[in-house]
């Protein structure tokens, strides 16, 4: 018997790596003016604004062979089309305004794209806490030294664009040796189904200061919009100057969302910043902390929970440029449905940064058998006497913990919940405030009993 | 035959948390007149922290899909919908059970 032969024929498709074009906005130079002009902004502003806008134009939209963006993809990214215009007059979601620190009364700032900045409450003898028009008509000069400063204006594609155009923002100062009792709280609220929104977050602590200060930006969901919000956030220490900044994320999930943020810390300085982000359809973020004075200290702590198709991307930069410094970074989130998480974190020490202690985490609980995490820690040391260490894990739901609690009566889906709960419970524990954190767990809420 | 009483299991914010010692009416599966029912038994509490809380029932109790619970010891979410201030005086356990 003739053995039977079989032909078969694979056709391999290969993976399609070509940067797909990336639509440029359709902008002008007259755009830029026409804000400069609308806010009556003085020459050095404008010039300011145009500079930028020559660099958003000399930079190319990023693409999945840049190194920054090889795990982002945005195509799709709606730019072609998108306008700036003011954001949709829907109220204010009620829970925003719950004061997240527990002390009611504090001062309260809303911005609205397209309106005037509200405000609420008085902040401290001293502290500065401004829109964007108050601070250029009655801080010039003073904004002028130290408006792009921390974020140069050329730090990206989208860091141009926002120097450029943003029309919206919120100014912090707190003197020097002011210690701030009473907390901050600003909200970018921006319902829109489509357009561009543009903000900027600029906070300087003087010498020996101290302030704690809750930002915010969300918007409803859209279903069938595409909107885009591009942003910089700035923050200085001076030596002695110690901040806990909190900043919240729940865009509505047409969001596309893409800042670059970054602390400068002075000597003996430190900073806690608490990030949360439950929202956007993508998020690109790019996070960095300069310790650039001898013996600061900065505490990142990083909570993100995505469901649906989101994609949430936050890369991390500890750059230890002076000795003694401390940096701790903690980064946990949860996937849900088609959901990725991309967190990309490095650790840097300069020549000279001698006794550096670093150290950074990103723990995933990957909920869905179609979700993704990818964890890519990084260290570059360039001194010789430091310790630096880091982690990264993705798991799943344990079995285990599970079925003990339902060996106790309780559902599955409360079962399922609480050991999520768990597994956020070391990066909730960092954060100070019963507000924040309860706000977090209603987040964890919102998205399991969606998930389920 | 096991009856069905309006099942709940949604915790709700913001609500009073039981302490321990406190005795409670917990939405559970357990006999009544020699037939397992689900509706509401009261226990005491023995273990409460912000989230869970855990209640000792004298009588036994079983799982939804009918297991006895040996300890007789049944988790619950802090203001979840099936746990409630017990409204009744302590029950006097009626007789010796032998198990």
């Amino acid at each position: 018997m003739q053995p039977r032969t079989s032909s078969r024929t694979v056709t391999r498709k290969p993976r399609d790596l070509r940067p797909r074009g990336v639509p440029e906005f359709a902008f002008t130079e007259a755009d830029v003016r026409q804000v400069s002009s609308a806010l009556s902004e003085p020459d050095w502003l404008l010039e300011r604004r145009l500079a930028a806008w020559a660099q958003y134009q000399a930079t190319p939209m990023p693409t999945l062979k840049d190194e920054a963006w090889r795990r982002t993809d945005l195509s799709g990214f709606p730019a072609d089309g998108a306008a700036r215009r003011p954001a949709e007059d829907l109220p204010i979601d009620r829970e925003l305004l719950q004061p997240l620190t527990g002390k009611p009364g504090s001062a309260l700032m809303v911005l609205r794209p397209g309106f005037a900045a509200q405000r609420e409450g008085a902040a401290d003898q001293g502290v500065l806490l401004l829109d964007w028009a108050t601070a250029v008509h009655d801080h010039e000069d003073w904004l002028r030294e130290h408006l792009g400063t921390i974020v140069p204006d050329g730090e990206g594609k989208f860091a141009s664009l926002a120097a450029a155009l943003a029309e919206d923002a919120v100014v912090v100062y707190v003197p020097p040796g002011v210690e701030a009792s009473q907390p901050l709280h600003s909200i970018l609220w921006a319902p829109a189904r489509t357009g561009l929104h543009l903000s900027r977050v600029l906070v300087i602590l003087g010498r020996g200061s101290s302030l704690t200060y809750v930002h915010e930006a969300a918007s409803p969901t859209e279903a069938a919009g595409q909107a885009i919000h591009a942003g910089i956030v700035e923050l200085k220490l001076d030596e002695g100057a110690r901040l806990t900044f909190v900043e919240l994320q729940s865009w509505g999930e047409h969001v596309w969302n893409i800042t670059h943020e970054r602390a400068r810390l002075g000597r003996d300085s430190a900073l806690d910043w608490i990030f949360g982000a439950v929202g956007s359809h993508l998020t690109k973020n790019f996070t960095e902390i300069d310790l650039a004075g001898q013996g600061a200290e900065g505490r990142m702590s990083g909570f993100y929970f995505a469901d649906g198709d989101q994609h949430l991307d936050h890369d991390t930069q500890q750059n230890h440029l002076a000795p003694n410094g401390t940096s701790d970074l903690l980064f946990k989130g949860a996937l849900l449905d088609r959901s990725r998480s991309v967190w990309q974190g490095m650790i840097y020490v300069a020549p000279g940064a001698q006794k550096t202690d670093g150290y950074q985490a990103n723990r995933n609980l990957v909920l869905s058998p179609h979700a993704r995490a990818d964890s890519i820690p990084g260290l570059e040391i360039l001194a010789d006497d430091v310790r630096c260490t880091h982690g990264a894990t993705v798991g799943q739901l344990e079995a285990e913990p599970v079925f003990y609690l339902m060996s106790r009566g309780l559902p599955r889906r409360e079962a399922e919940r609480l050991v999520v709960d768990g597994f956020f419970a070391p990066v909730l524990e960092r954060v100070p405030f019963e507000g924040v954190r309860e706000r977090f767990a209603r987040m964890i809420d919102m998205k399991m009993s969606r998930g389920q | 035959m096991k009856k069905s009483v309006t099942p709940g299991q949604v915790p709700a914010a913001g609500v009073r948390r039981v302490a321990v010692g406190e005795l409670v009416d917990v939405l559970c599966d357990h006999n009544e007149d020699g037939e397992r029912v689900r509706g509401w038994l009261q226990g005491v509490v023995v273990q409460a922290d912000y989230k869970l809380v855990a209640v000792q029932f004298l009588e036994d109790v079983y799982l939804t899909d009918g297991w006895m619970v040996p300890d007789r010891i049944l988790f619950c979410q802090q203001g979840a919908d099936n746990i409630r201030p017990s409204t009744r005086r302590r029950l006097r356990r009626a007789r010796a059970r032998r198990r």
